[in-house]
């Protein structure tokens, strides 16, 4: 004879694994969505220079 | 005959979950028969997502060294030119940045692409015999460029202060392996009465995608 206890256990796992199959089914994207690309972007350079002070005699003044 | 009625029950509910789950994952993931055919046919999807990006491949743009002379207000110094005004200008004349600054769109996107500066023409040059600018505009530097994306140029000197549109549109297309650049020249009003010292300033491109 088949022990219905076990039976019992049995039916109730698959409970359980049917839920929790219903669960991921529910919460799965079959495609991902695609990620937003940047619509900005900077960068940065220099300009830079050295003012050197008035020397008339070294202008030729 | 208690336990017989527990396990139908647990069918029952065992046969619910079932037959809502295959609902589900029908609803979801569509069909699956089971048959095939030698001559199905199948889609691939592939999403590329535009990406702006931007980089000066010339970043630095040093005048070097000069002193305006006495008599004068004022000297003005190009970053396009090979000589500062000579009638204004002494010592090696600010003649060091020839090349301009160089910014090139190396993203997948046009770009409408603006500058800025850190500092006021105030603050990096200084002086007050004469009003100090810092001004700049625009040319095409390469074979893909900004006209070539049906973009304008800031083709004249403009002042930086608020900022500057140096190109609107910035084609991306690669013919090279890179994208679009524009070259972008400055000029500087120096006061005859301007601090002496290294003065700098931080030139901030931003790239928009259109």
């Amino acid at each position: 004879m088949v022990n219905k206890k076990l039976i019992v256990a049995l039916l109730l796992i698959a409970i359980v694994f049917s839920v929790l199959t219903l669960i991921v089914s529910m919460t799965a994207d079959v495609v991902p969505s695609p990620e937003a690309g940047s619509a900005e972007d900077v960068g940065t350079a220099s300009v830079v220079l050295e003012i050197i002070p008035n020397n008339p005699e070294m202008a030729g003044a | 005959m208690e336990t017989d009625k527990t396990i139908l029950t647990l069918s029952w509910l065992v046969m619910l979950a079932t037959l809502i789950v295959l609902v589900v994952a029908l609803g979801k993931f569509g069909v699956v028969t089971g048959f095939s055919t030698s001559n199905d046919t199948g889609d691939v999807n592939l999403s590329i997502t535009a990406q702006a990006s931007l980089r000066f491949t010339t970043s630095t743009c040093n005048f070097g060294s000069g002193s305006v002379e006495e008599e004068s207000i004022y000297a003005t110094a190009w970053s396009n030119a090979t000589s500062m005004n000579a009638t204004v200008g002494v010592g090696d004349e600010f003649k060091g940045c020839s090349t301009g600054l160089v910014v090139r769109n190396d993203g997948d996107v046009d770009l409408s692409v603006d500058v800025e500066s850190s500092l006021t023409a105030a603050e990096f040059i200084g002086g007050n015999r004469e009003t100090p600018a810092i001004n700049v505009k625009s040319s095409d530097t390469t074979a893909v460029n900004c006209t070539s994306g049906g973009g304008s140029l800031q083709t004249t000197y403009v002042t930086i202060a608020g900022g500057v549109t140096v190109c609107d549109n910035l084609d991306w297309k690669n013919v090279s392996s890179e994208g679009g650049a524009v070259r972008i020249d400055f000029e500087l009003i120096i006061p005859e009465d301007a601090d002496p010292g290294d003065k700098g300033t931080i030139i901030t491109a931003t790239g928009t995608s259109i």
